[in-house]
């Protein structure tokens, strides 16, 4: 299908209802246009390149710790990524900070409140996230790369192939898929303990305040499921020992098994998955596809 | 967003202001004027032969206790020979906000950073986890500012 060339954004606007999903809509839309627009034909699509056509600067640094990026609007708009991350994670950051100006939700509070998203900022955060995975890696060519139900051995070529993470990478081919699963990164890490919550907090999240201080375990990183499948996880949890994914960190290859994953909330029954180890930084991460049904 | 005082700011101030101040924060030019002032060594009788103010009523303004109108104001830019959009961003922009986090306020505090850069600090759009600490917003900081600088020099 050709769209307009028209300038962004396109005479689009978002609907005065961010929670819908016509919003969500409307900044798939706007990926598509803004791809056409700026002439992103082949794969990978360099995002610094999409916002240099929208007049932006795009600039690497050494940014406070946790903070992947930031755009900054005036005096001309800049944008500054995190040079701790990969290169592929920063063009994610770009492409994010991109739909910024769009979505159009001030982070005045954010940015000079206590640091917390209103429901509405982190409705805009999401959505910008829509548009951003749609830009860089879009649903259409995922579907048409992936053809069959998704393989784990497959992340690493997609994300050569999209330019993306594999983390991003393994959420898009989830997001496409018509299959009940889920992909979760896990890397080896303590308790996420730089916010404890109170000890009742503690007592309800993993049983004992005690445990606060657990050892390194392998823990839910990152997750997304397929669109229908009604499972969340949290960043607590963590994996057994005795599961396949486990073994896929401790012997570096590939495994495939039937896994027990009450520790990371599912009902308890035994679940296909598939696991790729990685290094990432100094540490390892591994990749899993969890069949569902 | 805030609306502008109109009563004080016609065009094309209004259009030109990085801040749109309302009269409890006009009040806050006055420590900003009295910096200006001690910086460049005068006295409050000097500023205010210079500006055409009477030297009490300067005294009350400094110390936050009235409220300027825009043609005093206007006098103050001259005498400093500013324009008064430079001036009320400067004085503005430099001071901390009610709204302001407890970290951002005590970086400003504690840092003294150029006044120019804090309303697009305000304005910064985040990816992952907030600045929480002065350390963080000054970190921040540095590094936009060592860019916009960098993107100035390449201009010229």
């Amino acid at each position: 299908m050709t769209l307009a060339r028209d300038e962004p954004p396109f005479g689009l606007t978002l609907p005065s209802d961010l929670f819908g999903d016509d919003a969500e809509c409307v900044v798939l839309d706007y990926a598509r246009r803004l791809a056409d627009w700026a002439g992103t034909s082949d794969f990978p699509r360099s995002m610094s390149a999409v916002a240099e056509k929208l007049k932006h600067r795009v600039s690497s640094a050494p940014l406070p710790v946790g903070l992947r990026g930031v755009r900054v609007a005036q005096p001309r708009p800049l944008i500054v990524t995190s040079d701790e991350e990969t290169s592929a994670a920063q063009e994610r950051t770009v492409a994010h900070e991109l739909f910024h100006p769009f979505v159009g939700v001030e982070h005045h509070n954010y940015t000079s409140g206590r640091g917390k998203l209103t429901s509405l900022q982190a409705r805009a955060e999401m959505l910008c996230d829509i548009g951003a995975a749609e830009l860089h890696v879009p649903a259409e060519e995922m579907q048409r790369q992936m053809r069959d139900a998704p393989a784990i051995r497959d992340v690493p070529r997609f994300a050569e192939y999209f330019g993306a993470s594999l983390a991003a990478t393994l959420r898009s081919m989830v997001a496409v898929t018509p299959f009940p699963i889920a992909g979760i990164t896990f890397e080896l890490r303590h308790k996420p303990t730089d916010r404890v919550p109170s000890a009742t907090g503690q007592q309800v999240l993993w049983g004992s305040p005690s445990d606060c201080d657990s050892p390194r375990r392998l823990r839910v990183h990152d997750w997304s499921v397929s669109r229908g499948v009604n499972v969340r996880f949290n960043r607590h949890q963590h994996v057994d020992e005795g599961t396949s994914i486990h073994g896929a960190y401790v012997s570096g290859v590939e495994t495939s098994g039937l896994d027990d994953l009450t520790s990371i909330g599912l009902p308890a029954r035994r679940y296909r998955t598939e696991s790729w180890p990685h290094r990432y930084k100094n540490s390892t991460r591994v990749l899993t596809l969890i069949w569902l049904a | 967003m805030r609306t502008p005082s109109v009563k004080y700011f016609r065009q094309p101030y209004e259009s030109t202001l990085a801040v749109s101040p309302d009269d409890t924060e006009l009040r806050s030019v006055g420590p900003w004027i009295r910096a200006m002032r001690e910086r460049r060594g005068w006295s409050l009788q000097q500023l205010a032969e210079r500006a055409g103010l009477s030297k009490p009523y300067l005294a009350q303004l400094e110390r936050g206790e009235a409220n300027p109108t825009e043609t005093t104001l206007q006098k103050i830019a001259a005498a400093y020979e500013l324009r008064l959009v430079d001036l009320l961003n400067a004085a503005l922009g430099g001071e901390t906000r009610p709204s302001d986090s407890p970290s951002f306020r005590e970086f400003v505090e504690r840092y003294r950073p150029e006044p120019d850069l804090l309303p697009a600090l305000r304005e910064l759009q985040f990816r992952g986890r907030a600045p929480s600490t002065p350390a963080d917003w000054w970190r921040l900081y540095e590094v936009i500012r060592t860019l916009t600088e960098e993107e100035d020099k390449g201009g010229k």
